[in-house]
């Protein structure tokens, strides 16, 4: 078996706080390869952010602790790692870009320094020659006139436009990966496409891979490969993305496609159906499917014991009792009887 | 930025005349012991002389046509025998003293600005450092240290502080080391000590309650600007913890803390009563306090003018400082 | 581009910015969504603003005990009738008898802080002094509150001309230390007519400012609320608008700055009377006291000492219950 970019095996991020132990990543696990897409889907609070966050070493620990688990990156153990290791890969091997380009950017510095500082740290770079760089990181991301702009400030661009420079900004140091979390949620819908688009544009010239974290199925059906459904800090299905999508096999994963309008399904008596209740708290969680609450297919055994991860088809896991059982199908009917 | 300076300045223009006008009101509708009798103490002066000091300071005018004088006599630029000449400010004459406003207040106010800076020091060491302290290491000792014991020193009384340091340091570890060491607690000057000694306990004391304060401010700020996204943003692009602190944290942190510090050494050049009182200090604060228990109206009106002014001027720099570390400022409107 | 007021000058007493506590929320929150990783009020999320602000000041340790000192020193001031002078000798004559034997004694049980320079009880003066800081503190506050709010919901609420003319009044008190303004107002009084009430009319008088500006800003912010905007839609009156639907949601950060003028009061009630501007003897004042035992720094210190631990005290008590006021009203103090 050849060697992944990036294995991420059965890892835990629990928070130790006042009020008890928060597991907010419990045993999530995934390949990565160079050039492919992983996206990763599920509601706030589901640990999506969190699991990411914790592969780059960027929870604070204290609170956070890893509990189990690893993340191998080109076969070496990011969570064993000291601090100073895991900081020459953080924005060199693996960059990150986050939600929120209006406040991701530091105010007070020009655009153009703050490009530079990852070439400055990581491949020594002259500050003359990052600068010069950053230019060319500009005009990659098509930011128009980047010989004048990089020399403003963040305020001074719009929000699409300083996620454009985010991107930049992760791109600086050829990574490996680029983790992007939600990258375009704060953004209007057309320069969302934008931005999706300069992704792709990006990943096919440079091969690297892709992490995209985001709740909004759209954006994961038009980019990834692989996709992560999470519910309450745990995998709740694995797969690639045309069996995800076209073979879901978790009535939460059923429950996120019912509840987002779909147009390629023009059926006018199809409607959306939103997953009634809400995500459970993560302290102190009672034995059982998390999902069980809000699962309309429950039984039983879903109240007594956990759902581990199968592999149901071939590369395609879901962590629910019945997954793939003779006649366990989504049923409009429950969709029905939940809105009544 | 310059037509931002031109409005700043014309905003004085209605809190100069609002200030001085409602004094010139308080000190002439309020009964009150009479300014002249003030300068001869017990005895009666002579009814002819009286008379003619009343008439000196025009004391006999109705308060308008006095600020009218006043305000006439500020000009800079006056006309004498049908030219218009600079002259400078007038301040009028001390009528305790018979001295110049202006030269008293020439001589007094060194004395204030080297007390005011040494306790800016003190403020900017003590409170930048305490407070970055005690964001770094939050929870520790050293932040409980710090939180509780900047808590106590704005909940003290200034002047009681100042009186305890006289006893500590002045009193009490004069006795302890038979004389042989301890710190002068009266005056600017004198034979025993060097003349920076006599600003240690004074300036110590201006700086109290400031020092907490910019402590707390900039411990709030750090933490505050820690949780910021662009605080992450540093961490992703690989920065070290003291890189994202000096680089990328201080800076954004320090805004507020500046703006409060220069504000603050505008109200110390307005003169620190209190501390100035406790101490004999010689300054502006210590004058001021002095001439308005003597009634002597004159330096009352010429210190506030010149106090006025001074705020206003360090107001301004505090603004244009602002600005230069804040870019959202310098270059105005944002793409938000 | 208000900043020079951002903090009153001479007031030292500046809001300071919540501190925002490191944690968990921040990585596992996400905008747009509730966190459920921590869901700390689920069990009572029927109770009101005030309610929940009550259960959370309960909760906080420093601010429960600094709540307790303000009520032993409150109970003392007002039972202080009923037994300081039968345990200490009454502390607010001079008994020419007794005097010259009494003068100056020592920490004893019978005066458990000693005796001052006309042999009274030290700690029967620091308590009827708590009277008049007490008063002082609490009467001037609500003076200051009563104009400022006033002030600010005419000037946030209507906006234009009336916004621009307090704006500017406020800029004029800001622009100069507040002690000094205080100073030349007693100081023009004569003699005989300082005291008690001339102290709260310059302290309540000149404190306004800083609570106009607060409920102005708090005002404008709960305005653009949609439910102001469902008020007026409905055809609610001005008035009722100003009463039923914007004052109980904005008044909170007055509450936490009112809080913590009351010990600024108080230190400015010493101050003045230290200055000798303030409460005069025989009546009783804690910078009162300090004036008058200045004298005695090298011979007695302890006469300056205990009535200083008395305004420390107070004034920290009351400080810390405002920290405590404002993490549990949950107000960001920043303007």
């Amino acid at each position: 078996m050849a060697e992944h970019l990036l294995v991420v095996d059965d890892l835990k991020m629990h928070f130790h706080t006042r009020d008890g132990v928060v597991k907010a990543v419990d045993g999530v696990s995934y390949t990565l390869d160079s050039g492919e897409t992983l996206g990763v889907v599920g509601e706030s609070g589901s640990g999506k952010s969190v699991h990411a966050l914790t592969m780059m070493g960027l929870i604070p620990m204290p609170p956070g602790k890893v509990e189990g688990g690893d993340v191998l990156f080109r076969g070496t153990s990011l969570i064993a790692m000291n601090d100073d290791d895991l900081r020459k890969i953080r924005g060199n091997e693996i960059a990150m870009i986050f939600q929120d380009p209006m406040t991701s950017l530091n105010p007070v510095y020009r655009i153009g320094r703050q490009l530079a500082e990852p070439l400055i740290i990581h491949k020594g770079f002259s500050k003359h020659d990052a600068w010069a760089r950053a230019v060319e990181l500009l005009r990659l991301v098509g930011i128009p006139h980047p010989e004048s702009r990089v020399r403003d400030y963040p305020h001074q661009f719009s929000g699409g436009m300083r996620q454009r420079v985010m991107i930049a900004m992760a791109l600086a140091c050829d990574p490996y990966i680029l983790i992007a979390d939600e990258p375009t949620t704060a953004l209007d819908v057309t320069i969302q496409a934008q931005i999706i688009e300069l992704m792709q544009e990006i990943q096919k010239r440079t091969n690297s891979a892709i992490i995209m974290i985001t709740h909004d199925l759209g954006v994961v059906a038009d980019i990834a490969d692989k996709v992560l459904v999470m519910y309450a800090g745990k995998p709740a299905e694995v797969g690639a993305c045309d069996d995800v999508f076209y073979k879901p096999l978790h009535p939460y994963t059923w429950g996120l496609m019912d509840s987002i309008p779909r147009h390629d399904i023009l059926d006018a008596k199809t409607e959306l159906c939103p997953i009634k209740g809400q995500p459970p708290s993560l302290i102190d969680a009672p034995p059982g499917c998390s999902f069980e609450p809000r699962c309309p297919y429950a039984q039983d055994v879903c109240r007594e014991k956990t759902p581990g991860l199968r592999e149901i088809s071939e590369g395609h896991y879901a962590a629910c009792h019945f997954a793939g059982d003779e006649g366990f199908e989504r049923n409009v009917v429950a969709c029905a009887g939940v809105s009544a | 930025m310059l037509q931002y300076i031109t409005k700043r300045i014309i905003q004085f223009i209605p809190v100069f005349f609002g200030v001085t006008l409602a004094l010139f009101l308080i000190s002439n509708f309020m009964p009150g012991a009479d300014p002249i009798q003030m300068r001869f103490g017990e005895r009666t002066p002579p009814p002819e002389v009286k008379a003619q000091l009343i008439q000196q300071f025009g004391l006999d005018q109705p308060w308008y046509v006095q600020y009218g004088k006043y305000l006439v006599a500020l000009s800079p630029v006056k006309t004498v025998d049908g030219a218009v000449k600079w002259t400078g400010p007038d301040l009028g004459t001390s009528i305790y003293t018979g001295r110049p406003v202006m030269t008293i207040f020439l001589e007094t106010y060194p004395y204030t600005i080297r007390l005011a800076l040494v306790a800016i020091m003190i403020e900017i060491i003590v409170g930048i450092g305490a407070g970055v302290i005690s964001a770094v290491k939050q929870y520790s000792f050293a932040d409980v240290f710090v939180t509780l014991s900047t808590s106590i020193l704005v909940s003290l009384p200034v002047f009681w502080l100042g009186l305890m340091l006289q006893y500590v340091f002045g009193i009490w570890l004069k006795n302890a080391t038979g004389g042989a060491f301890y710190l002068p607690i009266s005056g600017a000057s004198s034979v025993a000590f060097p003349d920076w000694v006599h600003l240690i306990l004074p300036g110590i004391t201006l700086a109290s309650v400031s020092t907490a304060y910019a402590a707390r401010i900039m411990r709030s700020q750090l933490l505050e600007v820690n949780n910021q996204d662009y605080i992450r943003t540093a961490h992703a692009k690989g920065l070290s913890d003291n890189g994202v602190l000096w680089h990328h944290a201080m800076k954004n942190a320090l805004i507020p803390v500046v703006t409060f510090i220069g504000l603050d050494l505008g109200a110390m050049f307005a003169g620190a009563v209190l501390t100035e009182t406790v101490f004999n200090w010689p300054g502006v604060g210590f004058t001021l306090a002095r001439s308005i228990f003597q009634r002597d109206f004159p330096v009352v009106f010429g210190g506030v003018t010149v106090m006025l002014f001074a705020v206003m001027i360090i107001n301004l720099l505090v603004d244009i400082s602002y600005a230069f570390l804040d870019p959202r400022i310098r270059f105005g409107g944002s793409g938000e | 581009m208000g900043l020079v007021n951002r903090m009153g000058m001479g007031d030292k007493r500046t809001p300071e910015s919540k501190i925002v506590e490191e944690g968990v929320h921040d990585f596992g929150g996400q905008p747009g969504g509730n966190t459920p990783l921590l869901e700390e009020h689920v069990d009572h999320e029927n109770r009101t603003l005030w309610g929940d602000a009550w259960y959370r000041l309960r909760r906080n340790k420093l601010a429960v005990l600094a709540l307790g000192w303000i009520l032993i020193v409150v109970l003392a001031a007002i039972t202080a009738d009923l037994w300081v002078p039968q345990s200490f000798g009454d502390p607010r004559v001079i008994n020419s008898q007794t005097a010259a034997a009494q003068r100056l004694l020592p920490v004893s049980s019978q005066h458990p802080f000693g005796t001052d320079d006309f042999g009274r009880d030290i700690l029967g003066r620091v308590i009827y002094g708590s009277r008049v800081s007490l008063t002082v503190g609490i009467v001037a506050v609500a003076i200051s509150v009563i104009i400022g709010v006033f002030l600010g919901a005419i000037s946030g609420y209507y906006g234009g001309w009336t916004d621009t003319l307090v704006m500017r009044i406020t800029d004029i008190f800001l622009a100069f230390p507040y002690i000094l303004f205080a100073i030349l107002i007693l100081a023009v009084l004569p003699p005989e007519v300082r005291g008690i009430t001339p102290v709260i009319l310059a302290i309540g008088l000149l404190g306004w400012p800083t609570f106009a500006r607060l409920f102005r800003g708090s005002v404008l912010s709960v305005k653009e609320n949609d439910y102001v905007d469902a008020g007026r839609a409905l055809g609610a009156s001005d008035s009722r608008l100003m009463f039923r639907h914007i004052a109980p949601n904005a008044i909170a950060p007055v509450v936490v700055y009112a809080t913590m003028s009351v010990g600024g009061a108080i230190l400015t009630e010493a101050a003045l009377s230290f200055l000798g501007l303030g409460i005069q003897p025989p009546k009783i004042s804690w910078g009162q006291m300090i004036e008058s035992s200045r004298g005695y720094l090298v011979t007695a210190p302890l006469l300056v000492l205990w009535p200083g631990l008395a305004i420390l005290t107070t004034v920290l008590a009351f400080t810390l219950l405002g920290d405590g006021v404002r993490d549990a009203l949950d107000v960001k103090m920043k303007d």
